[in-house]
């Protein structure tokens, strides 16, 4: 008797054990809807959902895990302020995640294009073991300011095979980046009609405003010459105008040849950090 | 001991069904909540909610559902890109094709609302030729004659609105009126190639044609300057200056008075619709996306 009353109660407990609250109020369902998505690329519901995690206070997952989550999602939003904040918890933090959220942090700052403030924590960070990894990106942010100062300097600090030949790579081609002075391009336009287009590579719209100014000049002067004061000015102020917008054009030819050059060579630097997932190891949050 | 197995028997037994009866009701519950967001018109929480349903829902009982009313919200929210990959994947859990045909319907309103003309009239020949949306051939006809008037083709709107048969069909009333509508747009627009051709013959005519009388007067006045000069060179023996002034002045204004004329008349039609879509938008009581 005793035994199945024993029976009864462990069959009312048991009956009663899973609980009726929803998925949405329990922090066990939270966290592993939180990773889905995460790794399904939603960050903003991420991090609403973390903080509303964190607020709960009822979770058994590693503060330092949902604090590193958070960080990374706010990072892939671009609200770099914000991952700073989370990130930068680790400091004072004994954490295995340490080291993985000290170099996120950096990489915020190199994101956030927060040049001055970057420099400023590098200073800073002689005593730390991931030294080399600042100054990594310490010569991608100088790349990308396509300012080669002291880079050399910075590059003996850099050990890694994988990453000094990387970054020996991309500070060659910057400094072999072409470049088209507007100046020169003005004055080639001053002198003869379309050549600085020609010197800023468009072939093209060299050749016709050569044309256009050419004939226009030429049928003013033929027709001052022969006396038709109308038809000389008519086509002289026309003339003048596709003069003056030769030499505009080809100054802003060259302005935007420098542009797309430089763009590309940043775009280069990024995919190749990208690629390299900014040498930093990846932590699998997803299967 | 017979009876302790028993026992243990129907103890286990009913666990595994309560189990799965709980999480049947949690999954219920946490449809109708996600539900109830949505109808609240809270989209992004809508979202989340779904995501956590089809998250949790390991049987795949609510993937259609959830799918389509994320995909809708995405829509309502302007993220297109985003309710397409969603109609997509709710397509996929379709059981029947009513369902599959829901999907397609509710991703033809997103196509008109997001004005993607061309993925729209795809959707309405694959929804009007798929054999088995046979059933439900009145109402594709509406929403492709309903696609149709809102791209701007009144007389192919028509054509399917004409295919609309049967009085039983609950949308007949509102198809009258409607073709009535495409009859009014297809009388207060005017021909682009009216206006072009008239701009052909006389530069400034069909800018005249479509009332943009000054821009009209100013077209004809600069075409004719450019050819009493291009006259004067030839008249002063002076082909060269005369053939330069014809390719290098004149035919500018004229192609000019061209491209502006097919401008004023596609700005004077979009006119005449965008009165009848703001009448469909705010006061036609019919289905509309």
């Amino acid at each position: 008797m005793k035994f199945l009353a024993k029976l009864f109660l462990t069959f009312f407990y048991v009956n009663n054990l899973y609980p009726q609250s929803q998925f949405r109020d329990s922090s066990i369902y939270i966290y592993p809807f939180v990773k889905y998505l995460f790794c399904t690329g939603d960050y903003l519901r991420t991090s609403n959902e973390l903080q509303r995690l964190i607020e709960m206070n009822q979770t058994s997952v590693n503060e330092d895990t949902l604090n590193f989550l958070l960080g990374k999602s706010f990072q892939k939003l671009e609200q770099y302020e914000k991952s700073d904040e989370y990130f930068s918890k680790f400091y004072n933090s004994p954490s295995p995640l340490k080291g993985f959220a000290i170099r996120e942090y950096i990489k915020n700052q190199f994101l956030n294009k927060n040049d001055f403030y970057f420099y400023k924590l590098f200073s800073n960070a002689e005593n730390y073991e991931w030294m080399e990894y600042f100054y990594t990106l310490k010569i991608a942010a100088k790349l990308r300011a396509l300012s080669d100062s002291e880079i050399e300097k910075d590059l003996m600090n850099v050990r890694d095979i994988s990453r000094q030949l990387f970054l020996a790579q991309h500070i060659a081609k910057m400094r072999l980046i072409e470049k088209k002075d507007p100046v020169t391009a003005g004055i080639l336009s001053a002198i003869i009609p379309g050549s600085g287009k020609i010197y800023t590579e468009k072939y093209s719209d060299g050749i016709v405003s050569f044309l256009l100014t050419g004939i226009f000049g030429f049928l003013a002067y033929d027709n001052f010459s022969a006396g038709h004061k109308f038809r000389g000015w008519l086509f002289s102020g026309i003339g003048s105008f596709l003069y003056a917008g030769n030499i505009y054009g080809s100054i802003m030819s060259a302005k935007i040849f420098n542009s797309e050059k430089n763009d590309k060579y940043r775009n280069d630097l990024f995919d190749g950090l990208s690629k390299n997932n900014f040498f930093i190891d990846e932590i699998i949050f997803c299967p | 001991m017979k009876l302790f197995f028993v026992l243990s028997l129907i103890f286990t037994f009913h666990i595994t069904l309560k189990a799965q009866n709980n999480f049947d009701v949690k999954l219920s519950a946490q449809f109708n909540y996600a539900k109830e967001q949505f109808e609240k018109e809270e989209y992004f929480d809508a979202i989340t909610e779904f995501k956590r349903l089809i998250f949790f829902d390991a049987c795949k009982k609510f993937s259609y559902s959830a799918n389509l009313f994320i995909a809708k919200s995405y829509s309502h929210g302007g993220f297109y890109k985003l309710a397409e990959e969603y109609f997509m994947r709710a397509a996929r859990f379709s059981r029947s094709p009513r369902e599959l045909y829901e999907v397609k319907l509710e991703a033809l309103k997103m196509y008109l609302v997001s004005r993607d003309e061309s993925k729209a009239l795809n959707l309405i020949s694959e929804i009007t030729s798929r054999k088995d949306f046979l059933d439900f051939k009145n109402e594709s006809m509406y929403w492709s004659g309903m696609a149709h008037l809102f791209f701007d083709h009144a007389e192919a709107a028509k054509m399917f609105f004409n295919q609309i048969t049967t009085n039983e069909f609950e949308l007949f009333n509102y198809v009258q009126f409607l073709n009535e509508i495409c009859d009014s747009i297809s009388a207060n627009q005017k021909s682009v190639g009216t206006a072009k051709l008239l701009s052909y013959i006389l530069p400034g005519a069909g800018q005249i044609y479509l009332g943009h009388y000054f821009s009209g007067i100013l077209s004809f006045t600069w075409n004719a300057l450019s050819i009493y000069l291009a006259a004067d060179a030839f008249s002063s023996k002076r082909d060269f200056d005369g053939v330069m002034i014809m390719s290098l002045i004149w035919y500018r204004f004229y192609s000019g008075n061209i491209e502006n004329t097919e401008k004023f008349a596609e700005n004077f039609n979009s006119k005449v619709l965008n009165n009848w879509l703001n009448y469909l938008q705010f006061e036609y009581k019919g289905p509309k996306p």
